[in-house]
């Protein structure tokens, strides 16, 4: 039987220290772990460049693990760079995670303690889901996303790239989350959010980004041209 | 020497009212970004003095309404910022460009509307004016001109660095429970971030306040004999606004989308707008993002603080654009939470018998707008 290949885990905060301490039940023993820890995510890239670029793609897998710094773009920084360097990322899930079978998860995906993926539920590339998150029937989340302990996400919910879904959020079925959105104020959430929505603790009125694109995109569909009301 | 604003102009209500009247009502005020006006149909809502406005952009053109539909008064736009033809939601009134309804569903068959009657349906217009890409409104049918209220100069530098800006906007609003006037005072006194801000905003710009014997010999003359005449509170109105590189920073950090924009300028310096009565903008990255800052009076011990964050214009979208903009958010919060907590403190102690501040010399140009604001809501100046 060929063993698995050692896994080398690049990055700083909660899921890191998560993973490395959690490693021999992760890898019931197989895999050996080698850690390249950061200071800081500042311009992580270039700080792992050298290391990454002296491993060998036959050897290891790496695992970006940088929480949701820079809405997840400090962790896209290490595992994008690691792939363009041809080095092959894998996904780890915690074993008592519960995963439906029809489920589809992408690479570099953590799955922590206690979460549960329901049938049909997708989860894109470098997307974090942490312990005790659930994830209903259906849920597409994108690629580069963060979902924090405790969250659960309604069935056929669409969350966009790069989003932050912070600890004990709710978000109710069939809703939509824009790219770029960052919803860090527990409670429960039963209307679509506009891309570049941030809503916070620290801001009462929630924050958006205007792009002409997003306007368009995001503009409630309820203009009545006389034309129309005329008939 | 003893500041002329009595603790009413901050804390009653009918003091708002009347400064509503006499002063911003004849003054331009700001509403908000052209950039976010940029497509036919684009539409911003703001309420200035107690007035539901909406700007919207006619095939190019920007128009500023009462956005109160001349039918049930119903608003026509009711999010802060959309595309959407100017339609009532209510009655399906179509509006034009001119403020005229161009369509109204079963004119004949339910309304019947005199001929006459149906002529004067229309909306409120107001005068709209843009300085590059800052766009301001006026409430009064006759007004003073632009250039009065700002002088050609501050024009010109306005019109480059707000054509600087970028069209993706982070936006938020501050519900802050102080005095407008609070803020341009503070924005005014150079002298309080060493103290306040000395472990964020300090750290890296060395705030000091410009000691300028002659502005201050002047301050303390027009203290003394108050506005000679119109011309004068008119020159000193377009005084009160100025800005420009305003100090050098200790380090300007480099982050790798610095490549991605074209920085507004090469100096390593904080850029300082203030734009008189109600305006902010900044740049503390030497021109490569912006913050613009509008006070928007709600009452007398209320104002919501508008906050738009842009980076230079891009020169190429690139995809951390949003995490940019976040990170600005994030780090200039703590510096304008710092700035509230002193406002709010100085708000909720202020009572009918307080006492009146004490200016000391280096806080001229705060006496020379009080002194001039003073007299305008005494009646000494018309504007």
């Amino acid at each position: 039987m060929t063993q698995p290949p050692d896994l080398v885990l690049i990055g700083c905060g909660i899921v890191f220290e998560t993973i490395a301490s959690t490693w021999p039940q992760l890898s019931q023993g197989e895999r050996k772990l080698q850690l390249i820890r950061l200071d800081s995510t500042d311009d992580a890239a270039n700080a792992v460049n050298e290391q990454l670029s002296l491993l060998n793609n036959t050897e290891i897998e790496i695992f970006a693990a940088i929480d949701q710094n820079a809405l997840n773009f400090a962790r896209l920084e290490i595992y994008g760079q690691a792939r363009l360097l041809g080095l092959k990322s894998t996904t780890l899930i915690h074993p008592s995670a519960i995963i439906a079978p029809d489920s589809r998860i992408g690479e570099n995906c953590w799955i922590g303690a206690g979460a549960i993926i329901a049938s049909g539920a997708s989860i894109g590339n470098n997307t974090l889901i942490n312990t005790g998150a659930r994830i209903d029937y259906g849920a597409q989340i994108a690629a580069n996303c963060w979902v924090g302990s405790g969250a659960s996400i309604g069935q056929y919910v669409k969350v966009g790239q790069h989003v932050v879904i912070g600890s004990d959020i709710n978000l109710g079925a069939n809703i939509t989350v824009g790219r770029h959105c960052s919803i860090d104020m527990p409670g429960a959430y039963l209307t679509s959010l506009a891309e570049g929505t941030f809503i916070d603790s620290l801001f009462p009125s929630a924050v958006h980004i205007y792009t002409s694109k997003s306007a368009n995109k995001t503009m409630p569909q309820t203009d009545i041209t006389a034309k129309e009301a005329s008939k | 020497m003893q500041s002329r604003m009595p603790p009413q102009a901050y804390i009653s209500q009918d003091w708002f009212q009347r400064e509503r009247e006499l002063l911003f009502k004849p003054l331009w005020q700001f509403v908000g970004l052209k950039m976010m006006l940029a497509q036919h149909n684009s539409f911003i809502t703001r309420n200035i003095g107690g007035i539901p406005i909406v700007i919207q952009n006619f095939n190019g053109e920007l128009r500023a309404f009462e956005n109160l539909c001349a039918h049930r008064q119903n608003p026509l736009q009711t999010q802060a910022h959309g595309i959407r033809s100017l339609v009532c939601g209510y009655h399906g009134w179509k509006y034009s460009s001119d403020g005229k309804v161009e369509n109204m569903p079963f004119e004949h068959e339910v309304f019947r509307y005199e001929q006459q009657e149906r002529e004067c349906l229309g909306l409120k217009r107001f005068r709209l004016e843009t300085i590059g890409n800052l766009v301001f409104i006026n409430l009064a049918a006759d007004s003073l001109p632009l250039n009065a209220q700002f002088n050609q100069a501050l024009i010109a530098q306005l019109e480059d660095v707000s054509n600087a800006f970028d069209s993706e906007v982070l936006f938020t609003t501050y519900k802050t429970k102080l005095n407008w006037k609070l803020a341009y005072e503070n924005l005014r006194d150079g002298h309080h971030p060493r103290y306040l801000h000395s472990r964020s905003l300090y750290q890296n710009v060395r705030f000091q306040v410009a000691m300028d014997e002659t502005a201050i010999k002047h301050a303390k003359q027009y203290h003394a004999n108050g506005t000679k005449d119109h011309q004068q509170a008119l020159d000193l109105l377009a005084g009160f606004s100025n800005g420009g590189p305003d100090e050098p920073i200790k380090t300007r950090e480099s982050y790798a989308w610095h490549e991605y924009v074209e920085r507004y300028s090469d100096k390593d310096w904080y850029y300082n707008w203030l734009i008189f009565p109600n305006l902010h903008i900044a740049s503390g990255s030497g021109g490569y993002s912006f913050i613009i800052e509008h006070h928007q009076p709600v009452s007398a011990d209320r104002t919501d603080v508008m906050i738009y964050y842009v980076t230079a214009k891009k020169k190429r979208p690139y995809a951390t654009s949003a995490a940019v903009l976040h990170a600005h958010l994030m780090g200039a919060d703590t510096v304008l939470r710092e700035d509230f907590e002193v406002m709010e403190n100085i708000q909720a102690g202020l009572h009918s018998n307080a006492a009146h501040a004490v200016l000391g010399d280096y806080e001229y140009g705060i006496s020379a707008i009080q002194d001039w604001y003073m007299d305008v809501m005494e009646g000494k100046v018309t504007l």
